[in-house]
């Protein structure tokens, strides 16, 4: 494992492996002291950016309607209870 | 045939006409409508089935109105909710599908319908086809465990398959929203319902697997619906539907109806949950959950950065204290400690060989007196001359002594030689006595004779003997020439010839 803290990924999932590899690597316990150090200051980078994008992170709902996509927000008024919504439940 | 001439009693011909009524029904499904349903005490049922031309009488045994507990008896499928009670089923006007075999009634003469199973007629239509198709899709490898994926973890780009109004879209999202990590969730909006659903349904799935080939397409298709009536949910069980799901090159995650509904869609999907909402939580983690698993890493990277820290300080220790091991101050004082110890040995060791040195002369001196005395030497040469002196006297006497012994053992010698002369003279004297006593001419001096053959043999018996034999007759003082004239032998047999005797 090389020591890459410009490399920390930017998707969360791509973080959360990253940080499990830097536990695994210093539950271990073989490597120089240094590169354990940037390590562990880059596992905790990760899962600082992991906490902060699930505390903001917020669903993005499109539709895609006659081949092209479009923002949709769906609000209570919508939630079938306009009169042409004879065919949904 | 016989028959034909014989009258017949009417028992005769209705046992005749039910025999050939049950051999040719023996199990029919008869569909109609339920008119004058009667229940006796006795618990069978007797009712009508009829249409707009006929009638069929119809008796329900109790035995047989439990309708076998919750499966099919003729499908095997098992039912997830009870079938209805009986009393439910026959309403006055309802359409029933009954089956059963075709019977004879002869005390009233009429036929009736024994019925078995019953079933109602309205709902039986897209329930059987559903059956039907499920049987075959099933056949067909569609609901197989082994063509089922698994979800992708945690996705960020879901295609959501439904329609944009309702409330299965907005349990999904209320779920959603507090699961997952930001996702960007794209509805490709359809009828659920009528005519046009299925074919939107399958337009939809097809445009959402072509965008799955983009870089921001979707990695799993998520198809949901509310609940509704078996009708209402028919567009997710059309096969086009079911085909759709099943040529998915996306895992398909279905979500139709309550918990209770199962549609031909559900069973195909890859992963089939019980209701929208449940479509939500299956398809993403909740952030509770991930938030958990950081802290669960987190605690992981401090406990293996600290138990890091404290092996290297811990080597840290054991080196410095290496080191000031061998510090020169401290081998100096080393060499130093061993030095003093070397010399005490070297002095208690040169002591003790001293001290051993002067034990072992005491210890030869104290033998070697006892060896060499001067007194001890004095007595012993006064016993000497004593033992000489002894020896001196001592052999005189015993010169003496011997030459007594001697002249004894000279005079015990002479006596025995004596002795043993005359004890051999008269033992000669016995043996020549009874030497006399045995010489066999002896007893011719008593008269006896020896007689012989010319050969010189003796003769012992007269047998031995021949007439006109010469025998020598021997006496003490000589002997005679004979000849046998007669010979007699004793009456006994054992007497001795007679010879002249």
């Amino acid at each position: 494992m090389k020591n890459s803290r410009n490399k920390i990924p930017a998707d969360f999932e791509g973080r959360m492996e990253r940080l499990q590899e830097i536990v695994t690597a210093l539950e271990e316990g073989r490597l120089p002291l240094e590169e354990g150090m940037a390590l562990y200051k880059e596992g905790v980078e990760c899962s600082r950016l992991c906490r902060e994008q699930l505390e903001k992170a917020r669903h993005q709902l499109t539709i895609w309607q006659n081949g092209e996509e479009k923002d949709l927000t769906l609000t209570d008024a919508v939630s079938g209870r306009q009169p042409d919504e004879e065919e949904h439940i | 045939m016989s028959e034909d001439m014989t009258i017949q009693s009417v028992r005769q011909l209705t046992e005749q006409l039910r025999r050939m009524v049950e051999r040719h029904f023996p199990f029919v499904w008869v569909r109609g409508e339920v008119g004058n349903v009667s229940r006796p005490a006795s618990g069978h049922f007797y009712f009508t089935l009829k249409d707009a031309e006929a009638q069929l009488q119809c008796v329900w045994f109790r035995q047989q109105q439990r309708q076998r507990g919750g499966f099919d008896p003729l499908t095997g499928e098992v039912f997830e909710t009870p079938p209805p009670a009986p009393e439910e089923l026959l309403r006055q006007g309802t359409e029933l599908i009954c089956a059963g075999h075709v019977g004879i009634y002869a005390p009233r003469g009429q036929y009736q319908l024994v019925v078995e199973l019953v079933q109602p007629a309205g709902q039986g239509g897209l329930a059987q086809a559903f059956e039907e198709r499920k049987r075959r899709l099933a056949a067909l490898g569609y609901f197989a465990q082994e063509r089922k994926r698994r979800l992708p973890w945690d996705p960020v780009r879901v295609a959501l398959i439904t329609s944009p109004h309702g409330a299965a879209i907005h349990d999904f999202w209320r779920l959603a929203a507090q699961r997952g990590q930001a996702a960007h969730v794209r509805l490709y909006p359809v009828a659920v319902q009528g005519d046009g659903a299925a074919p939107s349904i399958v337009r939809a799935l097809e445009t959402a697997n072509a965008h799955a080939l983009r870089p921001d397409g979707p990695q799993v298709i998520v198809l949901i619906r509310g609940g509704g009536s078996l009708e209402d949910l028919w567009a997710f069980n059309e096969q086009e539907v079911a085909e759709a799901v099943y040529r998915s090159r996306l895992p398909v995650l279905a979500g139709i109806g309550h918990e209770v509904d199962v549609t031909l869609a559900d069973l195909t999907a890859d992963v089939r949950a019980a209701t929208p909402s449940h479509a939500a939580q299956l398809l993403w983690p909740s952030r509770q959950e991930l938030l958990q698993l950081l802290d669960d890493q987190e605690a992981a990277l401090w406990r293996g950065m600290r138990r890091r820290l404290e092996r290297q300080a811990l080597q840290l220790d054991n080196l410095t204290r290496l080191l000031r091991a061998h510090a020169p101050q401290r081998r100096l004082e080393r060499l130093e400690s061993t030095r003093r110890r070397l010399a005490l040995a070297l002095q208690r060791a040169a002591r003790e060989m001293l001290g051993g040195r002067q034990r072992q002369a005491e210890h030869l001196s104290r033998m070697l007196r006892s060896f060499w005395n001067p007194a001890r030497l004095a007595t012993e040469a006064r016993e000497a001359v004593a033992l000489e002196e002894r020896l001196r006297a001592a052999l005189p006497r015993l010169l003496s002594r011997r030459q007594q012994e001697l002249l004894w053992w000279e005079q015990r010698l002479q006596a025995a030689g004596r002795q043993s002369v005359s004890r051999a003279e008269a033992q000669q004297e016995r043996l020549a006595l009874r030497l006399a006593a045995c010489d066999p001419l002896g007893p011719l001096e008593r008269g006896y004779a020896l007689v012989s053959d010319s050969r010189g043999a003796l003769l012992r018996s007269v047998r031995q003997a021949r007439g006109g034999q010469e025998l020598h007759i021997r006496l003490q003082d000589g002997a005679l020439g004979v000849t046998v004239a007669q010979i007699r032998p004793r009456a006994d047999t054992t007497a001795t010839a007679e010879k002249g005797e």
